[in-house]
């Protein structure tokens, strides 16, 4: 089986992070920050390194690190917690359905709208059509840094500095670039969401929202949180505020070993690998008749994109190929990648397109056993 | 050396000024207690000199509430 649907969840994940998680299950079995005994306090140590270990790769303070399901669950966190009534959020045209519909979601509740603005090829263009689209009543610009459909990056760094100008909160979904695009709280990002499981390394139901404190955000759910325990309003101070209920500790621990694991390899060595390999791929691919690249990576564009390439046979829907190649040992996935918005940019919308993405652990000979298989299928459909 | 004790509001502030002091060479431990008014709560049992304590946790973010 050869593997290259990382931008789904990273397999396989760094040794560490294996023997890790199994060691947590059995060193750190106790509820951590709810006992005073030492089994309990040692969990809350491990949890703690954990948290630090994820908060340095963004430059945040630890207490400001929360732990939660899954990047999904850190953008709701932070779309429903910025929601005042009638409140008015900015999002781009490459959002996926974690964005678009807590989004939509919230403004059917509170009254409020949301806009929609296009992203260009031109960092410049996408930045002035971003500020247009901000209003007075604007609560948060809600962006992706990069599209898991195409990899295209958005100009983090001016979309931050607009937000900052006009006083609004910028989210940034960092589910396809956490751990390998340069993403720092430094550059201006108020709440940055990410996965544990993609970029970081860690195990499936992990997740992060981290913030730089400035916009308070409202709970999505209340409950224990070991701390402040008389009283029935929910903690004001983090990482508590969001915490309520045990976390997935276990799985918490190896995530630390996975944000570990990037802060040695290094964010952009690993970006730089990813990219290599999708050039080789855009390269090779592109010159496959019957294939149709959505985007072509090549080493001048590099700074454009995070490491997803999407493709199509013509002529056959993307899950068509995606599940022959399922039954030749090639781990890929075809459909609309739950991005709609970025198919109806593309066109794409009736047949999804195949997606390819590698992670640190693919080599250039997996590569092209892919490419081969690609080419074999793309003659005997013309034949 | 005479220990004392600072309140912390979470198990993660707590363990945050244990990391903090451990970088500078300072032995302290997370300990979960139970306050009156307040419920469940959290201090740092150190041992050390109260007056650097506190520069170094002030200089982290943490208030160096000595109970």
């Amino acid at each position: 089986m050869i593997y290259l649907d990382n931008a789904a969840t990273t397999y396989p994940k760094p040794p560490q992070v294996y023997r890790v998680w199994a060691d947590a299950m059995r060193t750190y079995g106790a509820n951590p920050g709810r006992a005073g005994y030492d089994f309990s306090s040692a969990t809350s140590e491990a949890v703690y390194t954990a948290r630090e270990s994820c908060a340095s790769l963004f430059g945040a303070q630890p207490e400001n690190t929360i732990f939660t399901l899954n990047c999904t669950h850190a953008l709701n966190l932070a779309i429903k917690g910025i929601a005042g009534k009638k409140s008015h959020y900015v999002i781009s045209d490459l959002e996926h359905n974690a964005v678009l519909r807590p989004v939509h979601s919230a403004t059917l509740k509170n009254g409020g709208s949301y806009s929609v603005f296009e992203v260009s090829t031109d960092d410049k263009v996408t930045l002035a059509r971003a500020e247009r689209a901000i209003r007075r009543d604007t609560a948060a610009v809600i962006c992706t840094a990069a599209s898991n459909v195409t990899g295209r990056r958005l100009p983090v760094k001016g979309l931050a500095e607009i937000c900052r100008r006009h006083g609004v909160c910028f989210v940034v979904d960092g589910a396809q670039g956490a751990g390998a695009l340069p993403l720092q709280l430094s550059d201006g990002i108020n709440i940055l969401c990410a996965a544990g499981h993609k970029g970081l390394y860690g195990p499936m139901g992990t997740g992060l929202l981290v913030t730089d404190g400035k916009y308070p955000l409202d709970t999505l759910m209340e409950g224990g949180t070991g701390s402040a325990s008389e009283s029935p309003l929910q903690p004001e101070f983090t990482p508590d505020r969001f915490e309520s209920g045990t976390i997935n500790t276990a799985g918490v621990i190896a995530l630390g070993a996975g944000a570990q694991f990037v802060r040695t390899k290094t964010p952009s060595a690993i970006l730089k690998h990813e990219l290599e390999l999708c050039r080789h791929f855009c390269e090779e691919a592109r010159k496959i008749k019957g294939l149709v690249l959505y985007n072509d990576i090549t080493q001048q564009n590099y700074h454009s994109y995070a490491p997803v390439v999407s493709f199509n046979l013509i002529g056959r829907h993307s899950s068509e190929v995606s599940d022959e190649l399922g039954k030749r040992g090639f781990c890929l996935r075809g459909g609309l990648h739950c991005a709609p918005l970025a198919h109806r940019k593309l066109g794409t919308l009736d047949i999804g397109t195949v997606r390819f993405s590698p992670s640190v652990f693919t080599t250039h000979a997996e590569v092209l056993a892919l490419l081969r298989e690609l080419y074999r299928m793309a003659s005997a459909h013309k034949a | 050396m005479d220990s004392f004790y600072i309140n912390m509001q979470s198990a993660t502030q707590a363990q945050k000024a244990r990391a903090v002091l451990a970088r500078n060479g300072i032995r302290s431990t997370a300990e979960r207690y139970h306050s009156r008014g307040k419920g469940c709560s959290f201090r740092l049992r150190v041992y050390a000199d109260r007056g650097k304590v506190c520069l170094l946790l002030a200089k982290a973010g943490i208030p160096c509430d000595i109970s």
